[in-house]
Formats: C-alpha cells, sequence, structure tokens
C-alpha cells in the first residue's frame, strides 16, 4: 500500500469573481520513504494542491471531489476531530517564509514543544527536551531554545520551522518553497539539512517549487503542475533525460546553466491562462509549439505509459521521434 | 582569448560610460535617546564602501550578490536617485554629484534609465497603460501632438513584445500579467531613449517560463540600440547568461571583477567560489559539491570585523585577513580580486 | 502637453464594480444611509417649499401635542415644529457642511505638504497637531465661538478649526504611505518633479477618501453645531437650529411636553445616522481587501 495516493482531486475557490478551479482533477500515487517534487509556476495549484492534503484550504476555497487516501484512509471525509489527529503527527508542514509563519510572541521553544504536547500528552519539561534535540538534529544550538523568532536568521528560521514541523515524527513531510525567501548559499545549506535528514529519518517528501534544479538535487521523483492539471510525473533521472511534455521540456530548459557552455535559451511564449474560465481542450495547447487542432478541443487525460512514467499529451510518441 | 568575447575586448578600448570610483553609502543608525547621550561613536551601516568599477559602452556590466550585499544601493547611487557619502560617479566624464540645476538633472532621465524588480509595485494603480507610458513623453515635452505620442508609444511597444498594442493600451496595470507589467516598465524606460539602463533584478518576481523572455528581450535591445546596462541579480548563473562582465559583491565591497567567463570558469575570490558551487544544477547526475564556507550565520553589515569582510566564513583564513583589509588586486587581464591569499 | 490631467477622473477605480464586489453589509450601509442622507438633502434643497408652514410664523397655538395639524406638535411660541426642524436642515447640516469643506482644504493643504516634505516642517506642524489633538476637540469649538462672537459664519468657522488636526493627521499618513510606493520612485526616475508627483500619483488617494471623510466630517460637525445649540452659543434665534430647538424645548419636558425634545432629536439622530452609515459603508466597499483575483 502505498503511503499517499491522491485520486481525481479537485480543489476549487468561490471568489466574487467566479471559481477560480486551482486544483482541478488531480491523481498521483507516492510510496514511503520517497521524495515527490511537486514543480509549476504561480498559480499552477501546486500550493493548493498541499494545503488540501492537509484539509488546511483557506476560503473561499475548499476540496470539491476526489480523495486523498493517506496510509489507505481517505482523509477529505474525515472531520475536524480526526483531521487533528494526524495533523503534525503523520503529515506535517514547513510554510514558505518563516518570518510570516513563526508566532513572533513565543520562543522557538516554546512552538517546537507545542505539537509535541498537545499530541503526544507530554509535559512540558519533556516537551522542551525533544525541542532541544530537535534543533541539534536541524543545526541550530540547543541554547537557542530561548530564542525568540526575530532574534534568528532567516536561514536559522527556516531551520526552526523544519524542527518544528519534525516534532512528532510525521510520515510524510510538506515543504512549500522552502528555500525561495532566502540567499543562494543558505538556502543551498538548508536542502542540504533537508537530504540529510530525510536519510537519518527515512522521512517521505513532498517539495513544492518553483525550482526545478532544487527538485533535482533533492528529490527522487518529479511531477509537473500546470494550470491545475498534472502534465506529466516520474523519477528524476528520467524526466531530465526524457521530458515527454512539452511544458516539461521548456521548463527544464528554462534555467541558464552555470557549468559546462553557455546557451542561448528559448523562451515560453504567452502567459498562463485565466484559471475561472480555463480553455476546452489542453490548457497548454495556447503556448505549446506542438499544438494541433485537437489540443484546443480535446483536453488530454495523464496517461501511464511506463511503470512510473505519467504524461498529459496527444502527441508525447511524435513529439519524441521528431527530437 | 582567456574567456573574453570578442565584443567584450572591444568594449575594453573604448571610454567607460559610467565610472564608479571610491563610492561609499553609508547609513546612520538611529540610536535609542540614551544611547546617544552615553555613547559618542555613531554607528553606521556601510552598505557600499569605497567601490570602483568601470561600465564600457555597448556592454552589460554585471553585479552579483545576496541581499544585503549593496547591489541595490550602488544601483541607486548610479542613477542618483540617493546620493554619495563619498566618491563620484562619473556618466560619460561627468560627476553627477555636480549637477544641481533642476533643468540639467531632468535631462539626465532622457540619458540614465531604470528599470526595477517588482512589476506589480512600480506602476501606478490608477493610470491606463496608455498614459503610463504617455507620461514620460508629456513630462519631457518630447512630443506636440497625441497622434505623434500615439505612434512612439506604440513603436517602442512593438519592439518590447508588449503586443497585442490595441488591447493593452486601455488596459489598467492589475489586469496585466507579471511578464506584460514587467514590459510595460521596459518600454516607459525606452520611450525617453536612454543609453544607459539600470536593470535592477527585473526577473526575480516573475516566474520561470516567464524570465528568459525578458531576459533574452534584454539581450535583443542590446544589440539593437546598443544599450549600456548595468544588471543587478542576486542569481550567478543569470548574470553569467547576460552579463559580459561582472562585480560580485560581498557586505558593501567588490570581491572580484572581470569577465564573466573568466570568473565563472575560474573563480578565484573564497566567496565566489562559495556562490557557484551553491547554485543548484538542474540536473540530477551532477552531486552539489560542498560549498566552501564556514558557518551558518551570514554577517551583516553593521559589526564588521576591521579586516577582510568575509574571514569569518572562509575557510582559507589567516591571521593577516582578519586584521587587515585587502584590496583589489589586478591578477590577470582587467581580471581583480580582493583578497590576501591571491598576493 | 498637459501630462494627463485627465488621469485624475479616469481613476482606475469603478464604484460599480467594487460596489457589487463588497460585502451584503457594507452595501446595505451605503444604500440606506444613502436613502437617509438624499432625504437630508431634499430638505436642505426644497425645505421651505415643502413644509406645510412657514417655520418662524407665530401663527398656532402654542405648545400643542402632535396631532394631524401640526405633524410634530408647536413650540412655546405657536411655531409648527416639523416646518421648523424641516428647514434647520439648512443650517445644521449646512453649516457643517462649509466646516468640513474649509478643515478639509487646510489640512489637506497642511497634512500633504507635512507628509511629502518631512523635515522640519513635518516636525513642526506635528507638534502642533498633537498638543492640539490632546484636547477634544469641542473644546476649540467653543473657544473660537467665544473668540468670534454668534453668528452662522462664525459657527462654521469654528467647527471647522476643531476638525483640522483631525484632517491634518490623516492626510498625512495617507500621503507619507503612498510617498514610500515604488511607482512613486519610478516617477522621480523618469524626471517627474515634485509637483507632477503629488498631482498625477498622490491625489487619486485623497479622493479615494474624500467621501468617506466629508460623510464622517458631517456628522461630527452636525453633532458639534447641535451641542453648541444646545448650549445657546450657536445660531441665534428665530433661525430654526436643532440643537437651539431641543435646548429650548428642555424647559418643557418636565410638563409633559415631550415632542419639543424627541423630534428634534431624532433628526439629530437620523442625520448622524445616515452619515455614519454611509461613510462606513463607502470605507469598506472603496478598500476592499481582495481588490484583484491576480
Amino acid at each position: 500500500m502505498s503511503l499517499l495516493k491522491v485520486n481525481n482531486l479537485k480543489t476549487h475557490f468561490f471568489t466574487p469573481f467566479g471559481t477560480v478551479r486551482a486544483v482541478d482533477d488531480i491523481s498521483f500515487e507516492m510510496e514511503s520513504s520517497v521524495a515527490l517534487g511537486l514543480a509549476g509556476e504561480s498559480g499552477c495549484g501546486k500550493t493548493t494542491a498541499a494545503y488540501s492534503l492537509m484539509n488546511l484550504v483557506p476560503l473561499p476555497g475548499r476540496i470539491v471531489g476526489g480523495q486523498i487516501n493517506f496510509k489507505g484512509k481517505n482523509i477529505v471525509e474525515y472531520n475536524e476531530t480526526q483531521l487533528r489527529d494526524i495533523r503534525w503527527k503523520e503529515i506535517s508542514m514547513v510554510f514558505q517564509g518563516a518570518m510570516a509563519s513563526l508566532n513572533p510572541l513565543y520562543t522557538i521553544g516554546d512552538q517546537i514543544s507545542e505539537p509535541i504536547i498537545y499530541h503526544e500528552d507530554a509535559d512540558k519539561k519533556e516537551g522542551w527536551k525533544r525541542a532541544e534535540e530537535l534543533l541539534e538534529l536541524v543545526g541550530i544550538e540547543a541554547a537557542r531554545v530561548d530564542n525568540y523568532p526575530w532574534e534568528l536568521s532567516g536561514g536559522m528560521r527556516q531551520r526552526a520551522m523544519i524542527a518544528m514541523a519534525l516534532a512528532c515524527n510525521p510520515s510524510l513531510l510538506i515543504a512549500d518553497e522552502p528555500t525561495t525567501a532566502l540567499d543562494v548559499i543558505v538556502s543551498a545549506q538548508v536542502m542540504d539539512l533537508i537530504k540529510n535528514l530525510r536519510k537519518k529519518l527515512d522521512l517521505s517528501m513532498l517539495l513544492i517549487t518553483h525550482d526545478i534544479s532544487v527538485i533535482a538535487q533533492t528529490c527522487d521523483e518529479l511531477a509537473i503542475m500546470y494550470a491545475g492539471k498534472l502534465v506529466e510525473k516520474t523519477d528524476v533521472p528520467t524526466i531530465f533525460k526524457t521530458p515527454l511534455h512539452p511544458y516539461s521540456n521548456a521548463l527544464i530548459k528554462a534555467f541558464p546553466n552555470i557549468k559546462g557552455k553557455k546557451k542561448k535559451l528559448s523562451s515560453i511564449p504567452g502567459s498562463p491562462i485565466d484559471l475561472i474560465a480555463p480553455p476546452l481542450g489542453c490548457r497548454f495547447a495556447p503556448r505549446c509549439p506542438f499544438a494541433q487542432p485537437l489540443c484546443l478541443e480535446d483536453e488530454p487525460i495523464l496517461d501511464q505509459i511506463e511503470k512510473n512514467h505519467f504524461v498529459a499529451c496527444h502527441f508525447w510518441e511524435d513529439i519524441q521521434s521528431k527530437r | 582569448m582567456g574567456g573574453y568575447s570578442v565584443e567584450a575586448v572591444k568594449t575594453m578600448e573604448k571610454t567607460p560610460v559610467i565610472r564608479v570610483k571610491n563610492l561609499s553609502k553609508w547609513f546612520e543608525i538611529r540610536e535609542s535617546f540614551l544611547e546617544s547621550i552615553f555613547s559618542k561613536k555613531k554607528r553606521h551601516l556601510k552598505a557600499v564602501d569605497d567601490i570602483s568599477f568601470d561600465i564600457y559602452e555597448g556592454e552589460i556590466f554585471g553585479l552579483v550578490g545576496e541581499s544585503g550585499c549593496g547591489k541595490t544601493t550602488t544601483g541607486r547611487l548610479i542613477m542618483h536617485t540617493i546620493k554619495p557619502t563619498s566618491g563620484q560617479v562619473f556618466y560619460k566624464d561627468k560627476d553627477l554629484a555636480l549637477i544641481k540645476d533642476k533643468v540639467e538633472l531632468k535631462k539626465l532621465a532622457l540619458e540614465l534609465q531604470m528599470i526595477f524588480q517588482d512589476p506589480y509595485e512600480y506602476l501606478s494603480p490608477w493610470l491606463t497603460i496608455k498614459d503610463t507610458l504617455a507620461e514620460p513623453l508629456r513630462i519631457h515635452n518630447l512630443v506636440e501632438t497625441p497622434e505623434e505620442e500615439l505612434e512612439m508609444v506604440k513603436e517602442v511597444m512593438e519592439v518590447v513584445g508588449l503586443t497585442p498594442v490595441e488591447m493593452i493600451l486601455p488596459k489598467y496595470s492589475y489586469q496585466l500579467s507579471g511578464g506584460q507589467r514587467q514590459r510595460v516598465v521596459i518600454t516607459r524606460a525606452l520611450l525617453l531613449k536612454p543609453s544607459f539602463l539600470v536593470a535592477d533584478e527585473p526577473v526575480s518576481m516573475l516566474d520561470v517560463s516567464i524570465r528568459l523572455g525578458i531576459l533574452n528581450l534584454l539581450l535583443d535591445l542590446k544589440e539593437k540600440l546598443e544599450l549600456t546596462s548595468l544588471f543587478i541579480t542576486h542569481d550567478i548563473a543569470v548574470s553569467r547568461y547576460m552579463c559580459d562582465r561582472i562585480g560580485v559583491m560581498y557586505l558593501g565591497k567588490i570581491v572580484e571583477l572581470g569577465p564573466t567567463e573568466t570568473i565563472i570558469e575560474n573563480p578565484t575570490h573564497p566567496y565566489t567560489q562559495a556562490l557557484i558551487a551553491a547554485v543548484p544544477v538542474p540536473d540530477p547526475e551532477i552531486n552539489p559539491s560542498e560549498i566552501p564556507i564556514k558557518g551558518r550565520i551570514p554577517s551583516n553589515a553593521l559589526d564588521l570585523p576591521p579586516g577582510c569582510r568575509f574571514s569569518s566564513r572562509c575557510p582559507h583564513v589567516l591571521d593577516k585577513c582578519i586584521e587587515i583589509e585587502p584590496n583589489l588586486v589586478e591578477i590577470g587581464k582587467d581580471h581583480s580580486v580582493s583578497c590576501h591569499l591571491v598576493n | 502637453m498637459s501630462g494627463g490631467s485627465k488621469s485624475l477622473f479616469r481613476s482606475g477605480i469603478n464604484f460599480l464594480e467594487l460596489f457589487k464586489a463588497a460585502p451584503r453589509s457594507a452595501q446595505l450601509m451605503v444604500i440606506f444611509g444613502g436613502i437617509l442622507d438624499l432625504i437630508l438633502v431634499i430638505f436642505i434643497i426644497f425645505g421651505p417649499n415643502i413644509v406645510p408652514y412657514d417655520p418662524l410664523a407665530m401663527d398656532h397655538e402654542t405648545l400643542l401635542p402632535p396631532s394631524k395639524t401640526n405633524f410634530m406638535g408647536t413650540d412655546n411660541l405657536g411655531r409648527d415644529l416639523f416646518s421648523r426642524l424641516v428647514v434647520a436642515s439648512r443650517y445644521s447640516l449646512g453649516i457643517s457642511l462649509i466646516a468640513v469643506g474649509v478643515s478639509l482644504v487646510i489640512g489637506l493643504v497642511l497634512g500633504s505638504a507635512s507628509g511629502f516634505f518631512g523635515g522640519t516642517l513635518d516636525r513642526i506642524l506635528m507638534l502642533f497637531m498633537d498638543a492640539l489633538y490632546i484636547f477634544p476637540s469641542f473644546i476649540y469649538v467653543l473657544i473660537m465661538v467665544v473668540v468670534l462672537g454668534p453668528g452662522l459664519w462664525q459657527t462654521a468657522l469654528a467647527i471647522s478649526i476643531g476638525r483640522i488636526p483631525y484632517n491634518f493627521r490623516l492626510i498625512r499618513s495617507l500621503t507619507i504611505s503612498v510617498k514610500e510606493r515604488g511607482f512613486i520612485e519610478a516617477e522621480r526616475v523618469i524626471g517627474a518633479d515634485n509637483w507632477h508627483i503629488i498631482r498625477h500619483h498622490i491625489a487619486p488617494y485623497y479622493i479615494s477618501i474624500l467621501f468617506v471623510t466629508i460623510s464622517l466630517g458631517m456628522a461630527r460637525g452636525t453633532l458639534a453645531i447641535a451641542g453648541l445649540g444646545f448650549l445657546g452659543l450657536g445660531v441665534p434665534p428665530p433661525t430654526p437650529e436643532w440643537g437651539t430647538d431641543l435646548a429650548s424645548g428642555r424647559a418643557f419636558l418636565l410638563s409633559g411636553r415631550w415632542w419639543l425634545v424627541v423630534f428634534p432629536g431624532l433628526f439629530v439622530l437620523i442625520a448622524m445616522l445616515g452619515f455614519n452609515l454611509l461613510s462606513e459603508g463607502l470605507d469598506t466597499v472603496m478598500n476592499p481587501t481582495v481588490r484583484r483575483l491576480k
């Protein structure tokens, strides 16, 4: 049984301007001990998908369809009490922008020990001891357990958030753009930390980011979203060698390289679509260099073309053969 | 050719469009009332500290560094929107600080222009795109009739790829996408036909798939309009894509300066080496190398050690480094490094 | 070239669009407050024409309770109360409007200069205004009334003085917050001078708060005038005014002539309600938190 099996998940936002179909029927599976990177640009629905997994979608959004099978149980149907039991204990999250996510009025010791005290019926002393251990684990001196968030640097806050997320030994860690707000060097150190922790704790991870390079270095599998849909999913080595979906291909090639010869790169024309009134047919078709009339009418479904390779494109074989 | 393009060699033989000499910008730190009575020493945030470099005609010069290194402040010092604490900025041999006449200062806008990082903040929410773009022409009285004005605006919109023109003109900035807004910002800057452009992190806030479009546009403009630019970025991979020469900044100082390919292939300063090692590579086969840097807390520009600013994190630090600040020394053709190890 | 002076009015904000997107409570406030204010405006403009009797004519029997002939009864001088109170709108509200106008202009000039230019000018003005702000504005109103003496214009001026520190602070903080925005820096880079920036890029923000500021000011002003009238310092008799009429009606309360106090008070209440509802509703409508989708 896989750790996480998402079937036809749909999460929509009901706004006065119309219904934003942020996540519009996505399905994927994730095994234990695997790191899956969920990539895409802003507005593609990846963050909404992550929040859906913890049923934490903010108003005016809500899950409107599909199942999220975590360890065999569909958590979409859970009530608040049941959800509270799995939140943080089974699935926890590292949020984007640690400064906004840490409470400035409480020490990080308080914040890390809080879920421990709540979930594991520990007392304050045990909670703090565990908090100190966790800080050491993420590379912060245990003595800093008394610090307030504003006393820490950006990188350290992010590490504190990771410590907090690991407090109750979750099975699945969701990391939402953990390094976007950080400088290059600090960001690399944080990703390094995450990698080591995964190995140490045999942790499953869902990494949400727009930066494919980070996924290349830290994840086992990669799923790419575009306009609320999943366009390709497979393991990392395969997708970087042979990306099948035109969007995957363009996205991977969109990064100026620092090693090897300097190349002139080509951009993807057009811009991301309106999720209130998405076009019929393939959502990437308006920007796709290989688009055919069929693409504009008929939406491609996510096909399983190999054991662990899924693509949603009508003409992936033709495109592949031409390359 | 030792890492230089033919253009780079050509530009080095011309005179610099921009010459920065010993430029510094120190910000005074406001203290509490008690501190201001009892302590005599004033604390300064040395955002930019005694930097010098030249930008040659027709090239894109990059300032690369992480947040807090002073690159954005330097950009504004060159644009003369903030005044230096000491040092000079020369534009075509004219010291910008000496221009006091209001009319002259206004005319500077026709030569030096800037595009910004945040396409959401840097456009007025109250004007249509047409009015936003026409505004610089009106301020400087560059056109006589509304028809002429519209002509000019459309022309530059086409060059910048802000199309379809008729559809975009009546819209408001919040109705456009991030990429389109940035093109509006670029169009606006170009309407004044400047010879020099400062681009302050123009793609950092844009989606990945949109970035290349803007970057390639800027490269195009360099060719078509012979535009000289200062390109400010925290992403060294982008600076490699865009810039002919770069200066790597750390806490207000330039630590390495020279042709981009030279520096990328042969990074000499330990900070540059760390910066390059830290860039994630979109290739799973390449294992990330150990980042040659000590400690986890980056220093800030407030309480600086007397010697080299990088000494607290440098893996090769010597005693000398902590006490004496190194100078920018030329180690190759147009390649300078500020590090004691190199001597 | 005019520099795009049309831009001020071709604002990016469409009122109808904003109204439709506002929460139901705000919409109701705007509608209800708006209707009340509309009624008052009709009273101001057409007051003397629509009332059954001359407000100054002492034609009726004195101290009559409300009846079919005298809708709200008569006062101690035999004047029809209803006619008096409707016509009084002109004075109670009209003075308020003048006061709001004057204090708004002064607050705008001083506040924008202080916020935009900062420096010593700002520090001096802030000290001055902060000192004024310590006391309730009504005290300044009283002082000015004593200094200037009775009369319509004098009352208007006195009330406007009381409102200036508030308007000053409002405009000043608005100016400061806009001044720091990115597009203002972009304007400087383009070569715009201060006047251009204030006129084309900061002024729209002033306009966006205009209606709310006026409504709120009218509410406060009306209350102040009624307060002055109640203290006997307002418009001189026999001019009808809600506060003065309420004050003179007090003497007859104990003898059971409740209408002389209740109805003037009711008019004040309706005016206050109308302005407060309208201003609060408009505030929510004009400043939506989720303004755009992208």
